[in-house]
Order: structure tokens, then sequence, then C-alpha cells
């Protein structure tokens, strides 16, 4: 069985095609949302979730979160003594979902369909099949989220011709699709997004505002600055966040060093700081019906996905932007994790999906990098020449012959590059390649350079000398593949030598990090209080009796919302 | 693909302009081929739909002929939404819309009516762009649509129209540069010469100077002789003019025509025209005055020969001397260092020859003077000063005058048999004048370009300590044969250490310049050695030499005033 996972910024989920329909896998904790926060605990072991998203508050530095904004860059994030990579920390999440699958499923997982956010790069994306093999997953298919998303939402649509948009806003990208319907074929005709956009930034305009609130009312000179404070801060703006999608407004209220501040917040001065990042919104819109090819007033829907999009000021700004209101038929969390589990159905050929066939596009140009002879000027370098237009069905391979520009030229550098600029360096490099060639006359040389896209997004890079029949080959960033294997071997070694927190102790541990963190955010008579549960269940721990302990930790967790209020995902 | 219907066989349909068939076949035939399993099937399926639908395109097209664009509404489809209360979004935004369309009547009026820049339209045209009823995206395309097509067709005077409209839609963005619309690109090339123009015209940019120059008429000798010895050279004048032809047309008409039409006429290649025939005559000129001075007859026959070689000098020289390995590979574009290095070859081929041949011959007069008239026409096809200041104009061509003219009359000199015997002891000054002859100009230059990097300085002092060490080896050993190959290599050593030195500079006219210079002055330090018929007349030397100095500084001196005048 092919498990169909969403890995988010935020939260991750996984789901299977079963029975004729896309089922989501509860975890340990009977959630269908992991947060994709990894922690490591004082005895060394890590633990994934929930446990380890309420850790970010207590123990910022042996936490980390939102790891997926660094997907395919080498910066690494340091778990108390050890240095992970990106890739690491989400193998750890994938390795979570695999296991709660496994057991929710009773049977062996190995293959898995992971989704991405459509603007991943090649990078970004080679990392993510990465981190898939370091959670021991052969990863079949990288999926675009909003396309999952448009799967999980279109397969019950396939019936009749239909057009909509999917408007994708997670915790930590933005995407926007446009998709068609016909005959069963599900074709997405645009997609485009905005890979730095999402509701951490969000988060963002809550957390300067508290902090802003905090220094006037401890009269400090600058605003306060410590990793602790900034945790706990964030912490409280993610739950003011969602508590204005139900409220008009609500207060933030932190406590730190024993000082005590609180800040007020109501949604329209929320939607007023939020302003620039509403209007970001849409950019990628537009783009996406004008490549597409659609006008806003031909679309049938449009459809919300990602936690971010039940902000009620977000909700308003898509309202405003399109004349209507939004389709909100899916759970927009889920949305992306139940596409991948269909796309999964799909790719084990269940007779379900018989009828329905699913096209996507690639949503960034790719090109080369080209100088150019310019009259009076002379040569002018640093253009981008596009092989594969954004927006082209996939799998696509296009090809264009280059020639040589100076006499005597011994090597034709062959600059790869992604986006949307005529200049190469407001693009992103993906790869290089020297290919050598005959000396002759300037013009004389020709190149034939193919671009072969495929279905998971990744590239590959064909370059043939006609004049002497060689062929080259580039796969991106691939060069350093023997090293690379090794290393990939090698780091699955060394996390197979991490120990994992007990997954039937996952309840224990959450409700334990969660208490924690109360303990820390609370005064006075309240933290006396937690600080006597919390021995309390430990107490319950020590005894060992499975029973107990579960009667013991619905009512320690009880107890505990009527501290923080409930548990949110 | 080859066959006009393979498209209809791959998708097992005939030929058909209903698009809607086209798409049943497409979807038909996809779920035999697969993307994720078919890859190459799927690559020529798609091919196919897309070309069908296409050409199914142009059939229905072809049938209606112009199809009206409804672009006139910016509501369709929302209206259907029949929930309309207060809540409703889409109601509030109709009153807009038609402020928006009248606001969008009145723009065009005011654009129409060639006052694009009066208040009216700022304000029409701000009342559309901050209207709410562009909240609604397919309001939002429209408007730009219909903006950049309505400001691209009527450009306005001037450019807040533009800038405002440009910076709502963030029609800049360098990320969306491959896909603008044509009105889009046609209102950013206007922003762009416009901003262009403000740097010009506020002299913030290098180019101011020349910018005026190009608005003024071009009085044809003295604008020709501007150009190389003022400081409307070249980084000025014709550079601007290239500039604004390749990226800035619509600044061409603020150009004055007769001096877009001169520089393109001066711009060819070789120029032998009138005022570089006036000009070379005046040199000669200039150095024959001392003969004259002192009343000798070979004056005249020296100056006739000189004039001759200026004519056959720049040609040969200029086409083929320094540039044959550019003609050899029939090319335009630069040609790499190590060829340019080459082409030195036959130019110190020359000087050599000229140091061999025993004085007085008909090949070493004949060669001499190629060689002097060869220093002029580098001198003249290479000057490319930057624009300055009076000083500037004043230091620099007074000095290179000088020197060339120094060199030019010290040759007639010994030509004419008039060059003292110089004593023993004067060597060590005749070696210091050929160094700083080599070496100044150099520092002068790198004075002016302000360069800092202690190895340029090393590398110049070098220089100036090889081309004493060469006039030294020469005029020591001039009367041994034997040493003049050894004289000769040294003489080759210092011009390629020249040619070093201006590629680090950056500088390659200014090598060519100094390069011959020198090359020059040492041949004629040759000349005037082996001369043995050379008598003390040291006083003659003095006033020829006075007299060109005089000459020089005058001649600069009124060409500076009189630009300064017309500046």
């Amino acid at each position: 069985m092919i498990l169909g996972i969403d890995l988010g910024t935020t939260n991750s989920a996984a789901g299977v095609w079963r029975n004729g329909r896309a089922e989501l896998i509860p975890n340990s904790l009977g959630h269908l949302l992991t947060p994709s926060a990894v922690s490591i605990d004082d005895d060394g072991k890590i633990l994934v979730g929930l446990a380890a998203r309420d850790r970010q508050v207590t123990h910022p530095e042996r936490t980390a979160t939102a790891f997926k904004r660094y997907m395919g860059t080498s910066r690494s994030l340091s778990l108390g003594q050890t240095r992970y990579y990106p890739e690491e920390l989400s193998a750890f999440v994938l390795r979570s979902l695999k296991a709660d699958a496994e057991h929710y499923l009773g049977e062996t997982i190995t293959d898995a369909v992971i989704t991405v956010p459509a603007y991943f790069n090649d990078k970004q994306r080679k990392a993510t099949k990465r981190a898939g093999e370091l959670a021991g997953l052969r990863v079949e298919r990288l999926l675009n989220e909003p396309t999952a998303a448009a799967l999980a939402y279109g397969i019950h649509e396939t019936g009749r011709e239909t057009r909509f948009l999917v408007f994708d806003l997670g915790g930590g990208t933005f995407d926007v699709s446009v998709l068609d319907i016909f005959d069963g074929v599900i074709e997405v005709r645009a997609s485009t997004g905005d890979n730095r956009l999402g509701g951490e930034d969000f988060n963002e305009v809550l957390i300067r505002m508290m902090l802003e609130s905090c220094r006037q009312q401890w009269h400090l000179p600058d605003t306060p600055r410590s990793e602790l404070l900034y945790q706990r801060v964030r912490a409280e703006a993610e739950r003011a966040r969602r508590l204005l999608s139900s409220e008009e407004q609500t207060t933030m209220s932190i406590s730190w060093n024993d000082k005590h501040a609180e800040h007020l917040v109501s949604t329209e001065q929320f939607e007023r700081a939020a302003e620039t990042l509403l209007q970001r919104l849409r950019v990628p819109v537009v783009r996406a019906l004008k490549d597409g090819g659609i006008d806003a007033s031909q679309l049938d829907s449009i459809v919300l996905v990602g936690g971010a999009t039940r902000m009620p000021i977000v909700r308003r700004a898509v309202t405003r932007m399109f004349g209507r209101f939004p389709d909100s038929r899916l759970n927009p969390d889920e949305a992306v994790a139940l596409g991948a589990a269909v796309q999964a159905g799909l790719k084990q050929r269940d007779a379900a999906l018989n009828e329905i066939v699913l096209t996507d596009v690639c949503p960034y140009t790719l090109g080369i990098e080209i100088s150019e002879v310019v009259a009076g000027v002379g040569l002018r370098g640093g253009l981008f020449a596009p092989l594969i237009e954004r927006n082209t069905i996939v799998p696509a391979s296009r090809s264009k012959q280059f020639s040589t520009l100076t006499d005597g030229q011994t090597f034709v550098h062959v600059n790869v590059y992604q986006g949307e600029a005529r200049q190469v360096s407001d693009n992103v490099k993906l790869g290089e390649l020297k290919v050598p060639v005959p000396p002759r006359r300037a013009g004389e040389v020709n190149i034939d350079c193919r671009f072969s896209y495929d279905v998971s997004g990744l590239l590959e890079i064909d370059v043939h000398v006609p004049l002497t029949d060689e062929r080259h080959q580039l796969v991106i960033l691939d060069d350093e593949d023997g090293t690379q294997r090794e290393e990939v071997q090698q780091r699955r070694e060394r996390l197979a030598a991490l120990k994992i927190h007990p997954r039937d102790q996952d309840a224990n541990r959450v409700a334990l990090s969660r208490a924690a963190r109360c303990f820390e955010e609370s005064l006075g008579e309240r933290r006396e209080l937690v600080g006597r549960w919390m021995s309390q269940f430990e107490a319950v721990l020590e005894r060992q009796d499975p029973r107990e302990i579960e009667m013991a930790r619905n009512a320690f967790m009880k107890a505990l919302d009527g501290v923080d209020g409930e548990v949110f995902l | 693909m080859s066959t006009p219907d393979a498209p209809w066989s791959i998708l097992g349909i005939a030929p058909t302009a209903d698009g809607a068939a086209i798409r049943r076949a497409y979807a038909a035939k996809l779920k035999l081929t697969r993307p994720e399993d078919d890859r190459a099937g799927f690559e020529h399926l798609r091919a196919a739909y897309e070309l069908a639908l296409q050409w199914a395109r142009q059939q229905v097209a072809a049938v209606r002929a112009p199809a009206p664009v409804s672009a006139t509404t910016p509501t369709h489809g929302t209206v259907n939404e029949t929930k309309a209360s207060a809540a409703d979004p889409t109601n509030v935004v109709d009153v807009e819309r038609e402020n928006v369309r009248r606001a969008f009547g009145e723009l065009h009026a005011q654009l129409k009516s060639e006052r694009g820049d009066s208040p009216e339209a700022s304000r029409a045209l701000a009342k559309i762009l901050e209207s709410p009823a562009l909240e609604n995206v397919s309001a939002e395309q429209w408007v730009e649509r219909q903006l950049a097509g309505l400001l691209a067709s009527f450009i306005p005077a001037s450019d807040s129209l533009l800038e405002s409209a440009a910076a709502r839609f963030s029609w800049a963005r360098p990320e969306a540069e491959l896909d603008r619309t044509p009105p889009i690109e046609v209102i950013l090339s206007r922003l762009n010469d416009l901003h262009f123009l403000d740097t010009l015209r506020s002299g913030e940019s290098p180019y101011s100077a020349a910018f005026r120059g190009l608005q003024r008429r071009k009085i044809p000798l003295y604008s020709w002789m501007m150009a190389h010895i003022s400081k409307a050279g070249v980084p000025g004048e014709y550079e601007l003019l290239q500039l604004i032809r390749l990226h800035h047309r619509s600044l061409l008409p603020l150009l004055e025509p007769t001096a877009v039409a001169w520089w393109d006429r001066l711009a060819g290649r070789p120029q032998v025209s009138f005022p570089i025939i006036l000009l070379g005559l005046a040199f000669a000129a200039l150095s024959v005055i001392p003969g004259v001075a002192i009343g000798e007859p070979n004056a005249v026959l020296v100056s006739v020969g000189n004039i001759a070689a200026v004519f056959t000098g720049l040609a040969l020289w200029k086409l083929y001397l320094l540039d044959w390995p550019r003609h050899l590979l029939r090319t335009k574009l630069p040609v790499p260092p190590v060829l340019v290095l080459l082409g030195w070859f036959p130019a110190s081929i020359a000087v050599v020859l000229l140091a061999l041949i025993p004085a007085w011959s008909f090949v070493s007069w004949i060669l001499a003077v190629l060689a002097a008239c060869a220093t002029q026409w580098a001198w003249i096809v290479g000057w490319n000063g930057a624009p300055g200041s009076l000083q500037n104009v004043l230091t620099m061509p007074v000095f290179r005058v000088l020197i060339y003219n120094f060199v030019a009359g010290m040759w007639w000199l010994s030509a004419a048999g008039k060059m003292p015997p110089v004593p023993q002891l004067h060597a060590p000054v005749l070696c210091a004048l050929a160094g700083s002859a080599l070496g100044l100009p150099m520092a002068i230059a790198v004075w002016e370009q302000r360069l800092t990097s202690p190895q340029r300085w090393i590398w110049l002092f070098a220089t100036s300590i090889v081309a004493i060490v060469a006039v030294a080896v020469l005029w020591f050993l001039a009367d041994r044969e034997a040493w003049r190959p050894v004289a000769a290599a040294l003489v080759i050593v210092a011009l390629l250490m020249h040619r070093h030195i201006a590629a680090m500079l950056g500088k390659r006219q200014q090598e060519l310049r100094f390069g011959w210079m020198v090359t020059f002055f040492i041949g004629l330090i040759v000349v005037t050695v082996q001369s043995e018929q050379m008598t003390p007349q040291f006083d003659v030397v003095l006033t020829g030499f006075g007299s060109l100095l005089a000459s020089t500084v005058l001649l600069c001196a009124l060409m500076a005033m009189w630009n300064e005048r017309q500046g």
C-alpha cells in the first residue's frame, strides 16, 4: 500500500486510498494532524509531534519547528548538541507518520507519495525525496500541494465540467492553482505561488504587536530580545490568531521574568497590521489566472486549502478578490493529505480511479544562460533563454539549439536557471555543465540542449554536440551523486541509531510537555497548581499501570484545558 | 507530427473545429496513455491536442472574423450571484465599477486632448487606481489591460501618470519580465527613458556634457577638433548616441539632427576626411616651423614628405599594422588579448628595421617619416580623453602635442643634418628625458584615474627604468654593429611592458599612443647617433624647440578658451 503524505510546515498528515475512498490515518494520540516539530529529550530520545511542539516553548534550543522552510538549503538546525539538516528533521516526522500508518493498517509501508509546495524548486524537491529515503520510504512521486488539494476536491466533481481555483495558504508557503476538469481529466492549467508567505508570517505580525506592547508595558528602550520570550510570544500569537477565527477580539498575555504584559487585539486591528501580507496574496492569484487563460468570472468555485485560510481576514480578502464566497467543503488542513492519498490510489491502479487522469504543470520557467551580440554594443551576457516555459503540462521535454560566440571556443558552459526574469542574476541557479566543443569560428558549432521535466518535478538536461556527436547529461545537483549516496547511507545509519520515544507513551509525553509549558507560562497560584498536578501524574506513571495511567492522563489533560484553553492543531 | 493530419490520427478523430470534441477525444486517449506510465506517448498526445486546439481556434476565428472584444464591461459572471444582501461584497462594488468606467472616459479625453499631464488626468487616474472595485481580481485585470493600452497609445507628456500606474500594478518587477504585454513594455521603456533623461539633465550622469553637445549644431572642423582634443571626446557624445539608439529610442527627437548625422559620418572607419587632412597639415606645418625659421631649404621637402606620409601612414597603421589579426579572422568581435599582442609585431619589426638600416639611406628616411606619421595618427585616432575641466584640457593634450612635436622636430633636424653631436656627458640627461617621456604621461593617467594599487606604480616605474636602460644602451652601443640587435630587443621589451601596463589600466588607446611615442623616440635617437655629419648647432635646436612649444601651447589654449565660451 502506498502512503500519501502531506509534509507541512506546521502540521503533517498521512492518508491512504482504501475501499474506494481516501482516508486519513490517526496518530498515536488519535489526532489526524501531527505537528511538524522535532525535539530531543533530556535522555537523548527523539520526540515528534505535539509533545515536541510544546517543548518549543520550554526547550527552544532542543526543539525544531518550521524546518520545511529551509528544505534544500545547507542550513542546519541544532537540537541539543547535534546539528540536523532540514531533510533529517523531516525524516523524523515521516518516520513517525509511517509508524502510525503501520500501526493503523497493520502492514509494513515501503512506498509513499509526498506533497511539496508547487513553488519548491529542484533542490527542495530533491531534499524532500531524500527525507523520504532517510525515513525508509521509497518516494513514488512528489505531488504539488495545490494539485493534491485539487485532487481531493476534484475527485467528487469528475462527473461534470468545471473550472476552479485552489488557494492554498499553508504555514510557510502560498500556492495558487487554476484547474479544469472534463471527462475525468483533472488538468492543472496554471500554478504559481510565493514560497515565502504563509500562516507563520501572519503570526509574525501578532508577535511584533505583542513584543512592542511588552516593550511599552515594561518600559524598555528596545524590544526585548530573548529566544525564550520569543518562543513564548510565538505560542501566544498562534493561539490568538486561532481565537480570532471565531471571536472578534482576544487578549494575548505573557508572563516573563515575573513581569506580565497583556495586549488586546481585535480582528480589524489584525487586518490592518497584516495589510501588506494580504496584498501579497493577490499577485499569484492574478498571475495564475493570466497564465491559465481563465478569467476570474469563469471560475466555478474557489477552494480554500491550508490551515491559514481559516483566518477570517484571509477569507474576507479572498471574497473581495473574487467578489464571491469561497467554497469551504474541504477541511483546509486535511485536503492536501487526502489528495496525496488519492494520488497514492492512482499510483496503485485502484479500480475506482480508473476513469481519472491527473495532469500537472511545471510552475516556473526553466532555461539556460546565454549571451547575445547587440549591434553597436557588443556582447551582452547573463541573459535567460527559457526552454520549458512555466505552466507547461508535465512531463515535458523541450529542446533548443545554441551556438558558440567566439572564435576558437573550446568549452560551452551550460548554466541552468529557474525563474521569470530576463537577467539570470534575478533567477535561481540550479546547476551547471561544462561541455567541450571543437574549436571553430564563432557560430559554427551548435549545441542542442534538451530539458526533460518529469511528473515529480525533477529536471534532466541533455546536451548534444552534433559536430562530434557527443552527449552530455546533467541531472540537476546529482554531479556529486556518488558522495551523496554514501552520505545518505551514513545519515540513515546515524538516524537509525537514535532512539525514538516509545510510541505507546506518546500521550503521556504530550501531557507532560504541555504541563511544563503551562507551568512556565503561568504565575502564582496557578503555577503551583500545575506543578502539583505534574507530580501527581508522574507518581501515577511510576506505578506503570496502563489503566490507571490513562485515567489519570485524561483527568490531567482536562485540568490543563482549564489553564490554557483547548489543545489546538 | 510531420504531416498536418498527424494530430488528428493521434487523437483518433476526424479534423474538426469543435473544441469540445477535441477535448473529449483527448480525455479518452489520456486514460490509455497516462503521463506517469507512458511518458513519450503522453508528450505526443499532449502536443497533438494542443496543435488540434490551436487549429480549431484558428478556424473559428477565421469564420467569425474580428470578434468583438467585450472589454468595456469589467463586470461579468459575478452578477448572477443572486444572494445580494448587505454582507454580499459583490453588491457594494457595482457602484464603484461605474465610477471606474467614468474615470476611464475622463482620462481618455484628457490624454487625447494632448494635455496629458493636467491635474484632471492625474485625478482621474488616481480615481481608477484607488477604487475599491479593483479588489476584485477580474476587475483589476481588466483595468490593468485597459490602462496599459490607453497609456501606451497616448504617452502623456509628464511621467507621473505612467509612474503611478506602473507602481500600482508593479509592472517593473523583474520576475514578471518575461510575460509583459507589449503596451506594458512601451510604458516601461518610456519610463526608463524619462528616468535616463532626468539624470542627463540634472548633471548626475557622466553623459550630461555629451548630451548637451548632442543638442548643439556641429561646426564641422571645429567640432571635429573638439571631439578629439577637448573634453567632448568619445565616452561622451558618440557613445551616448549609441546608447540612446539602443535603449532609449524615444529620446532621439530631443537631439540635434545635424549632430546625429555628423557623428554617424565620423564613426565610419578608417576616416580620411577633410578635417583629418587639415589637422594632419597643421601638425606637419608645426614641425616644419623651426626649419623655416632658420632658413633651411630642405624644410619644404621634409614637410611635403611628412604630409604625404600622414595619409599613407594612417591607413597602413590603423588598418594593417595593428588590426591585422582581426582582419584575418574577419570578425568584428573583440579579438583575444594574445592576438592583439601579436598585432604589435609588424610595428615592432618596422622599428627594428629603422634602427638597423644605416642612416641616410633612402629607406631609412621613408621609414622615419612613416613612423612620425603613424605616431601622429595614433595620437589623432587614439584620443579619448575623459570629459573634464579646463585644467585637464590644458594639461593633457598640451603635454602630448608637445612630446610629439618635439620628437618630430628633432627628427627633422637630424634628417636635415642640423642635430648637434651630444657630448657623452649629456647621455644621462637624455636617458632621463626618455624615461620621463614614457613615465610621466602614464603617471598622469594613473593619477587621473585615481588608481592607488601599488602594483601599478611598480610596473610604471619598471617600464620607465627599462626605457631608460634601452636608451642608454642604444646610446653607448650605437656605433657597434653587433650590439644593435640587443638594443632592438630592449626596445621590444619596453613596448610589451607598455602593452601590459595599458591592459592593467584598461586603456588600450593610451597604450597605443605612448607605445608609439617611445618606439619613435628611441628610433630617432638611433638615427641621430648614427648620423656622422652632425655639426654642433645647439642653439638651433633650442630655437626650434622653443617655437614648437610656444605654438602648441597657444593652439591648445585657444581651443580650450573657445570651448569654454561655447559651453
